[in-house]
């Protein structure tokens, strides 16, 4: 299954590269990689989603706890987090489709962001599955280019990711 | 030397003497010049070796047989590149090394300069963390926290990597000053609580009650533990559990203990793999379940799922190694010293209400080691004419006990280094130095060099082959110079071994270039050196040269021209497990009485 993993660095150089070793290095296999920097400028977060078994996700936790740059691992548990993935799609698409299209586009609620004789260029956010169901709809008309940010997540109510406070939630190890 | 404004190479000397550091390991160029004046107005104890390789190799040597960093220093590019062996050394086998290397200046870096190479890059994989310093404030500050990094908790390689303008630029401020706040250290990392020994005590008792064959299984987290060995010998005292040990645990209980099984693993001795085959419990400290132990991890992890389930418990420092390889039971994220420190507490409490009967069990295992012993003494007798790896060894450690003298015992890689694991028995930790986790030929000589500077009052005893000399032989100047008791047996079968043994029993005996046919004339190599040596190529004048080399004050090698092509045994096959190893002989031996 697929595993969401919130990963609270110091932003500094190489930091990346050493996430990014560690996965290629002990073959885990990265689904996506999001890194953005968090309200503290000194903290960016890394979002990874990788497939395997609990097992995988708790050695992949203890090697990211190993590097001196990783401030805090937090293993999402499912159902109880929110993932969006932001998507561009380009593809083949003249007067003849064009209004077919703008209706897959509507019901997907995603924006046409370029349009040319030949080509409509879509902005779509959501999650893996919704990302999915529109690529399958928009498959028949030729897609030209799929450009995807990765997920980025975030847990449901009140749990946060937080340096300053660490509570008992913070310090615990991946999901209940 | 507050007052006077000093560079960056004045700092980096006065941090090594501020931690004493003595010596250390290194070989000089371009970018670093700055820093070797540093040395040289300093009188620092700095030794040079003839590649920075064998720098390296000696830092690990002198880690290894202390416990306090090695600390090497190179130039940019290939002084740099030349370390990347000695690191990955390092950081298989846990051993505290900072390495610091130069780099050309701040504004040439990412421009392909002359000597130029990412070395923080491509040593990012091999080390613990490395550092490229890019501001003169920070330099003392991630010296620090990089040399107190080598140690701690699980022990590894540590990077800095300074361009040539920062060795060379003001330190802002004093050395004082700048040393107070590189105490501060860096942004608290947050960390799951860790599983420790306290919380499990119960569950591990229980196993150990309900157990009918235990086995403990050391490693070399228990000889990098500080106090480890002490505690484990009290443990065993007060349990009588049979301790099996890997490579890197050799040493760390005394293995002329009736408890001590010996060596287990690929090339392990039969009682030791047997009980780890057979054991229904697994008390594993500080080891690493690599696959010169386990042989295929499947195979090993589905024989513990079996009806007579293998119930497993695994104490690390680093909780990383728990679960990685091998499923564990119960896992235990401690120091080694204190995780037989809490259960002894416990084991005297309870006085009496502990008395395990496991006298069964470990009369079984007595009977395998006696088989094999006399095996071994029927082997002896057999070749008793003959120069044969296993009695060079056995008669080295016999002539040195019969001195009364406890050598630091340094092997290379191969055949000799495995019949040195299996015939030299050692009774004191960090007394047996071997590259253990990368196997890297070209370890012996210059490790025992630094072996040897750390242990001033000891022997050093060295076997090495005649392919892994050959990596690093130009480290005789180094010892030459250095004038150190390094006794070096070379073993000489006019082949890579273990690379010949692997092609004659699983590649038809095709012996692929692994032949040494024109080996050179070690001693006369020696002596270009300025080192004596001299030839045995029977047990004869292999009795007279061992008395030579023992009885000289300083180095000495023995070109030990071995007879005939001796195979490392027991060996278990790549994808067997421990118990399935090929042991020819010892089935004909008679069952143990009883």
């Amino acid at each position: 299954m697929l595993h969401t993993l919130s990963v609270l660095v110091e932003n500094r150089a190489g930091v990346l590269a050493r996430v990014a070793s560690l996965f290629s290095r002990r073959g885990f296999n990265i689904n996506s990689l999001a890194v953005g920097t968090t309200r503290d400028p000194a903290v960016s977060r890394i979002t990874i989603t990788v497939e395997g078994d609990q097992d995988l996700v708790d050695q992949i936790t203890k090697q990211l706890h190993k590097l001196m740059d990783v401030l805090m691992v937090r293993h999402l548990s499912p159902g109880d987090h929110l993932t969006r993935e932001l998507v561009f799609v380009k593809i083949r698409s003249t007067a003849a489709t064009r209004i077919e299209v703008l209706q897959i586009v509507n019901i997907f609620r995603a924006h046409v962001v370029d349009v040319s004789p030949d080509t409509l260029t879509l902005e779509i956010t959501g999650d893996t599955e919704k990302i999915e169901a529109l690529q399958n709809m928009l498959e028949p008309y030729g897609i030209l280019e799929v450009v995807r940010t990765g997920a980025i997540a975030v847990e449901r109510g009140s749990r946060r990711m937080d340096l300053e406070q660490p509570t008992e939630e913070n310090e615990e190890e991946s999901n209940p | 030397m507050s007052e006077r404004k000093m560079n960056g190479a004045e700092a980096v000397v006065a941090f090594l003497q501020e931690k004493g550091v003595d010596p250390i390991f290194g070989y000089p160029g371009g970018p670093v010049l700055v820093l070797y004046e540093a040395f040289y107005n300093a009188n620092f104890p700095h030794l040079l070796t003839r590649h920075e390789q064998g720098a390296v190799h000696a830092a690990e040597g002198y880690a290894k047989s202390t416990g306090r960093p090695g600390v090497v220093v190179a130039t940019s590019g290939p002084g740099a590149t030349n370390l990347v062996t000695g690191i990955a050394d390092a950081y298989l086998d846990s051993v505290p090394i900072l390495a610091i290397t130069g780099n050309v200046a701040l504004p040439y870096i990412g421009t392909d300069a002359f000597q130029e190479a990412d070395i923080t890059g491509i040593t990012m994989p091999i080390m613990k963390y490395n550092y490229l310093v890019t501001r003169i404030e920070d330099l003392l500050p991630i010296l620090e926290e990089a040399y107190n990094l080598t140690t701690d908790g699980r022990p590894g390689p540590v990077g800095v990597n300074i361009p040539k303008d920062l060795l060379a630029a003001t330190l802002p401020g004093s050395f004082e000053d700048a040393m107070a706040r590189a105490r501060v250290g860096r942004t608290q990392r947050h960390r799951p609580p860790r599983k420790q020994t306290e919380g499990v005590l119960e569950p591990v008792l229980e196993a150990l009650r309900k157990a009918h064959r235990p086995l403990l299984l050391v490693g070399g987290g228990v000889t990098a533990s500080p106090g480890a060995t002490e505690e484990l010998a009290r443990f065993v005292d007060r349990t009588g559990l049979p301790v099996s040990s890997t490579l890197m645990g050799k040493g760390c209980v005394p293995e002329s203990r009736p408890e001590a099984l010996g060596m287990c693993g690929m090339h392990g001795l039969p009682q030791s793999n047997i009980a780890l085959g057979r054991c229904d419990l697994l008390l594993a400290v500080g080891c690493r379940f690599s696959d010169r132990i386990t042989g295929d991890p499947r195979q090993f992890n589905a024989a513990n799922a079996t009806a007579k389930k293998r119930f497993i418990i695994h104490v690390d420092i680093d909780p990383a190694e728990i679960g990685k390889n091998i499923k564990t039971d119960i896992e235990i994220e401690d120091d080694a010293a204190v995780f037989f420190r809490t259960l002894l507490a416990r084991l005297d409490a309870l006085g009496p209400q502990f008395t395990p009967d496991w006298s069964e069990w470990k009369a079984e295992l007595r009977g395998i080691h006696d088989k094999y012993e006399r095996l071994k003494e029927k082997q002896r007798a057999e070749s008793a004419h003959r120069l044969i790896p296993q009695t060079v060894i056995r008669r080295v450690a016999e002539a040195e006990a019969a001195l009364g003298r406890h050598p630091v015992v340094v092997t290379d890689v191969g055949q000799h280094q495995m019949f040195a694991a299996q015939h030299y028995p050692i009774s004191d930790p960090r007394s047996f130095l071997t590259s253990g986790g990368l196997g890297t030929m070209g370890f012996g000589l210059p490790a025992a060099i630094g072996g040897a500077v750390a242990h001033k009052d000891r022997d050093t005893v060295l076997f090495v082959g005649d392919g892994g000399l050959q990596m690093t032989i130009q480290e005789l100047g180094t010892l030459q110079c250095l004038n150190l008791p390094v006794k070096i047996f070379v073993m000489d079968n006019a082949a890579l071994g273990m690379v010949r043994q692997w092609q004659e029993l699983f590649f038809h005996g095709h012996y692929s270039h692994s032949i040494l046919c024109n080996n050179p004339d070690f001693p006369m190599v020696a002596r270009a050196y300025g080192i004596p040596g001299g030839r045995a190529d029977s047990p004869e004048s292999f009795e007279a040269e061992l008395a030579k080399a023992l009885a000289e004050p300083g180095p000495y090698l023995v070109h030990v021209i071995l007879e005939g092509n001796e195979n490392v045994y027991p060996i278990v096959p790549p994808g067997k497990q421990p118990h399935d190893m090929i042991i020819p002989g010892l089935h004909d031996e008679p069952a143990p009485k009883g």
